[in-house]
């Protein structure tokens, strides 16, 4: 449909310009940086060698790291796939009320407006020995550092994500096979299997990859209730920012984690297509009514919300009481203190301005790496190559990253400016957007650019005046996706952010170190509002952008 | 005068048009007919400058345009699915193109060829909110409006309902007459190219089987493929009204 391009080359100037832009983006701030770290493992200050390899795995902290994570990783993975599932089949198969269905996406999809490192404090306060739950049921139901705080800390942060995944492929499940498998004498149970689980088992693994790979990866919950179980991000943290930086470990570290990141994520990529495509969306029937499905949903739903409920009243309680859990008199006094305190309100602008800059830049980005592979005419090697680079940022976990940008621009002008934040967390985030847009991109009409160009424009006239209004929504969609992520992110900025340029995630992790855990959950609670305001914000901007 | 003197186009090490050579008279209606894969489309991208030819060359009135890029030919075309700007109403539309070209119409011209194309009452509308058949109607005004030298049809009627089919050829005819516009019609179905044009291309196999004048084609087809895809076609076409009509008498 797109060949024959060869009419002329005064037309690639715009598509060469934005490939080159990305290119140039891409070369310096994702495969310089991630070179230096594979580098840097085998070519230390002696020269090359496998000393560094020695060194990380010697006493076997490695290894055993790299168990803990996996072993934690899998738990949180094997519960939350299969509940992640078990929420969206409540709320797209199921009759319940449209508000019902509502409560029950909303809150589950809560935790990701927070960051990670705050669930872990979060379930201190909730499931500690003094938390609001243990005084409740006057028991500690189980110990919360190590093993089984961080396993409910990763399923609390890849329910979400779960759920999401599998609610977005539940949509493409022809529901009229679920009406014949049932015309055609199987039981509910039958018709069940044969016709949603089934075609959902393929979504469902992606679902287990997908969470096993965020919660290997994860700094924040480790860095809360990890206690004496090493996870490989904690011993990377601990190698980088202890008290003896050894960059030759840190790099061997950081290859440890990203092997097992480029194998899920291409696992991943393999699972997605290999998935049964239907050729059409389902279409919006409500389901026939049946009472104990119905009040299975609403068990299912309720188990979800009483979880981020009892996990996150803590957010809500803690700041507002004078000392939990000793002084239980509400106050207004911390709140006062952190908005009274110009070092935290500094903090709180940085992660504005940064989220903001990162929005801004991951989506001129993406758009920009989208419009190469689907609305140019360029020799594949340049759409490869764009191709190549939001693969590689999919692959790379954001400690890994930030990392590398320690390494690579640590004293340059550069080095821990806000700047440097919003160019790694751009590449952190790159692949998601990327796909996003591609999708949009694809779905408009091929011909506008040669219309365009028959008429007189230039291909970025065209881009301006014809496809970037079409693609709006899609353009706004990115921009949320990287705005909250850019403000509850803390993997990559741990090792960017500067005394100067903290952001409050960076903040949180410092005041751990303080006990200063009633401005922890202020700032958290701050965090939680400006994500639930950009949220509706760009509703309404999204809503006007309907036709 | 459109010349294709000599083209030949391979894609991938696969021949679609092999040294093809046909001329079109100014204000002349040709219709390109021939089954898929037989080079239409790409014999469209070649005249249109999207595509380069291999061998060859492509002249308007005796100025060889094989190495002007598309956008300085002077040529047009409304694809098959218009390719309209939904983010635009329909005026906006129509003079999208006369913010590049400014002097192209004049506003009286512009005026006169929405009242041609009956777009009066539909100028404020959303693409969306228009039918197929307006739809049609303001992608050719934005084609014309630039006031192009030749205007290609890419499938100009397959996307519509049969009632309008026959109001938008002769619309089509009466546009091509008015401006003494050279339009090249591409489209696979014979009784479509046979009633609408002065002449008939028919492309088999990337060479032409037969290029001429409708009545010429019916009366002496040059081959049996011309006979098996074109007469054969509108022979059924025609006892199966006949039968209808006949029926009815009865």
């Amino acid at each position: 449909m797109r060949r024959g391009g060869d009419g002329s080359a005064g037309g690639l100037r715009g598509p060469y310009a934005a490939f080159w832009s990305v290119a140039a983006l891409a070369a310096l701030f994702l495969a310089l940086p991630v070179g230096a770290v594979a580098v840097r493992a085998f070519v230390g200050e002696g020269g090359a060698g496998l000393g560094a390899f020695a060194e990380a795995f010697r006493g076997g902290a490695l290894p055993r790291a790299l168990l803990n994570s996996a072993l934690a990783a899998g738990l949180a993975a094997a519960i939350a796939a299969p509940a992640g599932f078990a929420l969206a089949w409540a709320v797209r198969c199921s009759g319940l009320p449209r508000w019902a269905r509502a409560a029950i996406s909303g809150l589950t999809l809560l935790p990701m407006l927070l960051p990670t490192i705050t669930y872990g404090f979060a379930i201190v306060y909730a499931f500690g020995r003094q938390g609001v739950v243990t005084s409740l049921l006057e028991a500690q139901p189980f110990p919360i550092y190590g093993l089984g705080g961080l396993t409910l800390g990763y399923v609390i942060y890849t329910l979400p994500t779960a759920f999401l995944l599998t609610r977005n492929a539940l949509d493409y499940v022809d529901r009229r096979f679920g009406t014949v498998a049932r015309l055609m004498g199987d039981t509910p149970w039958r018709a069940f299997v044969q016709a949603t689980l089934r075609p959902m088992a393929g979504p469902i693994a992606a679902a287990f990859v997908q969470s096993f790979f965020l919660a290997f990866t994860d700094f924040g919950v480790p860095a809360s209730v990890g206690g004496s179980f090493k996870t490989v991000a904690g011993l990377l943290y601990d190698r980088m920012l202890g008290s003896l930086p050894d960059f030759g470990v840190g790099s061997v570290i950081a290859l440890a984690m990203l092997l097992p990141s480029v194998a899920a994520f291409f696992l991943l990529r393999w699972l997605g297509r290999a998935q049964t495509r239907y050729e059409r969306p389902a279409d919006d029937l409500p389901p026939p009514r049946n009472l104990p499905r119905d009040a299975l949903a609403a068990l299912l739903g309720l188990c979800s919300c009483l979880l981020t409920a009892t996990v996150f009243c803590t957010v809500l309680i803690v700041p507002f009481v004078e000392a939990w859990p000793y002084a239980t008199a509400p106050t207004l006094a911390h709140v006062r203190a952190v908005l009274g305190d110009p070092g935290l309100m500094a903090v709180c602008r940085n992660s504005l301005v940064a989220a903001l800059g990162t929005a801004a830049l991951c989506t001129l980005t993406a758009y920009a790496a989208a419009l190469v592979t689907v609305r140019s005419e360029l020799p594949a090697w340049c759409k490869d190559a764009v191709s190549a680079a939001a693969t590689l940022s999919g692959c790379v976990p954001g400690m890994v990253l930030g990392l590398a940008f320690m390494l690579v621009f640590s004293g340059t002008p550069l080095g821990h400016s806000l700047l440097l934040i919003v160019c790694c967390n751009t590449f952190h985030f790159l692949n998601a957007p990327y796909l996003m847009m591609k999708g949009a991109l694809e779905k408009l009409n091929a011909r506008w650019e040669t219309t365009g160009r028959l008429m007189g424009d230039a291909w970025a006239g065209t881009v301006l005046r014809v496809v970037t209004p079409n693609a709006r929504r899609a353009l706004l969609a990115v921009f949320g996706y990287c705005f909250v992520n850019a403000m509850v992110t803390v993997s990559a900025v741990i090792f960017v952010a500067g005394a100067r340029t903290a952001v409050a995630t960076s903040k949180i992790k410092e005041l751990q170190f303080f006990g200063r855990f009633d401005d922890i959950f202020v700032l958290s609670l701050l965090i939680l509002l400006v994500n639930l305001a950009a949220t509706a914000l760009l509703r309404l901007a999204d809503r006007k952008a309907q036709p | 005068m459109l010349e294709v003197r000599n083209v030949s186009k391979a894609f991938g090490g696969k021949t679609i048009l092999r040294d093809l050579s046909l001329g079109i008279g100014t204000g002349e209606i040709v219709s390109v007919l021939g089954p898929s894969g037989s080079g239409k489309t790409t014999l469209l991208n070649l005249i249109l400058g999207l595509t380069r030819p291999d061998s060859g060359r492509i002249l308007y009135d005796g100025e060889d345009l094989t190495d002007v890029p598309a956008e300085r030919r002077r040529f047009n075309i409304v694809f098959q699915d218009y390719a309209l700007f939904p983010n635009l109403d329909a005026r906006a539309n129509i003079l999208y193109g006369l913010r590049n070209h400014p002097g192209a119409s004049s506003a009286a011209e512009v005026d006169a060829l929405v009242d041609l194309l009956g777009l009066r009452e539909h100028l404020g509308k959303r693409i969306d909110q228009l039918s197929g058949g307006q739809r049609q109607r303001v992608a050719l005004a934005r084609t014309l409006v630039l006031k192009p030298r030749v205007l290609l049809l890419d499938e100009p009627l397959s996307a519509l309902d049969g009632v309008i089919k026959e109001s938008i050829k002769a619309r089509i005819r009466q546009i091509a007459r008015e401006f003494r516009l050279t339009t090249l019609i591409v489209t696979h179905d014979p009784e479509e190219a046979l009633t609408l044009a002065d002449r008939v291309l028919v492309l088999e196999g990337g060479g032409i089987a037969q290029y001429a004048r409708p009545a010429e084609l019916i009366g002496r087809p040059a081959n049996g493929f011309v006979k098996a895809f074109i007469l054969r076609q509108l022979e059924i076409k025609r006892e199966n009204i006949l039968a209808l009509f006949q029926a009815a008498r009865a």
